[in-house]
């Protein structure tokens, strides 16, 4: 970090795990280097690991489940059956998931884990053996409304969608994902973003694409308007009232100054197309209707410093 | 998009509809779709040109600008508009494009009368909404990424100036007297007023609504009427929520 400094380097925009992350802005610190987190979803960078020196651009988990669950539970599908993986971070979506049911009034009917026992063994003969195993594992569920799975690290969700036991809708990791950004986003003048991407880079642009641009965007709108690179004058306009961020999502995106948050919509997509977009209507809010994702100002453990 | 045809009240409206590669012909008398033509590949800007006989639109996926002879609704020409033209406007004499390059972050100049492709000016990210000064000396030039209004010397064909305004300005307007340029902020839910001499903004208009969130405010067009009702402005509130709404300034 003090040798990027030396070379006159005070904005990084970070893809990096939360640990990795925090480790680099305490190093930047004393070099009063400015983080953009692009990549991680760990609700604790905003809550009790929060940092002043680190803006997060990426949706938190907690976000990205609120926004599921409130699309969920406008449609009147409360009754939820949650199938989660084994490992951590499959863990963490689910916490977060069980989060916005208890929020927004769904029900976790049951949930089960599916556990990855390396080497896929249930899906390594293809179709043939996903399309038995699949109905077996959800069999027996109580009644429920839809399955919604937490699978970060892509091991089984997509194998669900049109294999569960009882015919029902797939939502989270699978079926219907909720998202910062999706190559099928053609609102709010979404194809010039996606043409351009993909004229530059030869392929189609995801969500972390989208969460870095929406970064160096963040930099860019706040250097012309303060005309400075200086992180704390950058950092003091982004948290400041004037922000309006157009960033392709159909309204101004602002900071959230008690967690340096990014507020934005939800994505709901299956992939094809979009599907919705959170927060739903009739999802109010005092300040902002944005802010009934994720962690609020009332709610927040956050301390900056 | 829409442009309109014709004496008072028998008007003739055409529109681009960008999903489905067509142009309807509506006759506002009716209010009836009385003819839809075909065109290319996602029509967007269109306009008329000054003396009604053809209707320009802009089919941005297949790189050209479409010349319909409104006597006939046929398509009987392509303008060499460069790539992704949306918006674009005809000097005040009708003898010049000006067409702003979404994708390609360049306004492509092009000879009405010979059809061919004058030259071009870099501008910024994203160009889209196009004005000009009465006396057509200065095109104005907006970027919805860049968020700035260019100003642009016709002659010289150089950017002469450039005034940050709110994000993502789509549309802009001179005044029919040439004494100040309109341009609206989507995101911005702002109209700036701009002194087209000095370059700065003078006036920011905000249309906020007491009770309503700043969000959901964003202001997409407006339009200056020619005389009595200079100083109308009109903006709407863009998806999703779509309740339109008018306001004066």
């Amino acid at each position: 970090m003090a040798e990027l400094a030396r070379q006159g380097i005070a904005l990084i925009v970070a893809d990096l795990p939360a640990d990795d992350l925090l480790k680099a802005a305490e190093a930047g610190k004393a070099d009063r280097i400015l983080f953009f987190n692009a990549a991680a979803t760990d609700d604790r960078l905003r809550q009790k690991d929060c940092r002043a020196n680190i803006v997060h651009t990426a949706p938190s988990r907690a976000m990205l489940a609120d926004g599921l669950a409130q699309y969920l539970v406008w449609k009147k599908w409360v009754r939820w059956f949650l199938v989660v993986g084994s490992h951590e971070r499959d863990k963490l979506f689910a916490a977060a998931l069980t989060r916005a049911a208890n929020r927004f009034g769904a029900k976790i009917v049951q949930q089960r884990e599916f556990k990855d026992t390396g080497g896929a063994r249930r899906t390594d003969s293809g179709v043939v053996q996903i399309q038995q195993q699949m109905p077996v594992f959800t069999q027996e569920a109580p009644s429920y409304d839809v399955l919604v799975v937490a699978d970060e690290s892509e091991v089984f969700a997509n194998n669900l969608p049109y294999r569960t036991w009882d015919p029902r809708p797939v939502a989270g990791s699978a079926g219907l994902v909720p998202t910062s950004w999706d190559a099928s986003n053609s609102l709010w003048g979404g194809i010039q973003m996606q043409d351009r991407f993909i004229a530059q880079f030869k392929r189609l642009m995801t969500a972390l694409d989208m969460q870095a641009w929406t970064a160096v965007r963040m930099i860019g709108e706040a250097a012309s308007r303060q005309n400075s690179a200086d992180p704390k004058t950058i950092l003091d306009f982004l948290k400041g009232p004037e922000l309006a961020l157009g960033a392709f999502k159909g309204q101004k995106l602002t900071l959230r100054d008690w967690d340096l948050q990014l507020r934005q919509p939800i994505l709901l997509t299956d992939g094809r197309t979009i599907v919705s977009v959170s927060p739903q209507q009739g999802f109010l809010h005092q300040f902002s209707e944005l802010d009934t994702l994720g962690y609020d100002r009332p709610e927040t453990q956050c301390k900056l410093q | 998009m829409v442009v309109l045809i014709g004496p008072a009240k028998a008007f003739t409206a055409y529109v681009s509809n960008e999903k489905s590669n067509t142009v309807s012909v509506v006759d506002t008398d009716r209010m009836e779709t009385v003819k839809t033509i075909k065109v290319g590949q996602r029509p967007r800007g269109i306009e008329l040109t000054k003396d009604d006989r053809y209707c320009l639109v802009a089919v941005g996926d297949d790189d050209t600008i479409q010349v319909i002879d409104t006597k006939s609704g046929e398509v009987i020409a392509n303008l060499p508009s460069g790539p992704d033209p949306e918006l674009f406007i005809l000097s005040p004499n009708g003898k010049v494009l000006y067409v702003a390059n979404e994708n390609d972050n360049t306004v492509t100049i092009i000879d009405m009368e010979k059809r061919v492709r004058l030259g071009e000016v870099q501008v910024g990210v994203e160009p889209e909404g196009m004005g000009i000064s009465p006396d057509g000396k200065i095109l104005v030039n907006t970027s919805e990424t860049t968020n700035m209004a260019h100003f642009i010397d016709t002659d010289a064909r150089k950017i002469i100036a450039n005034v940050l305004v709110d994000s993502r300005p789509r549309f802009a307007a001179f005044k029919s007297d040439g004494s100040e340029l309109w341009v609206s902020s989507e995101v911005g839910g702002t109209v700036s007023i701009i002194d087209p001499v000095r370059h700065q903004v003078t006036k920011k208009i905000n249309f906020a609504i007491p009770g309503l969130r700043s969000e959901a405010n964003s202001a997409c067009g407006h339009q200056h009427h020619q005389g009595r009702e200079d100083r109308l402005c009109r903006t709407r509130t863009g998806e999703p929520s779509s309740r339109d709404r008018c306001r004066y300034a």
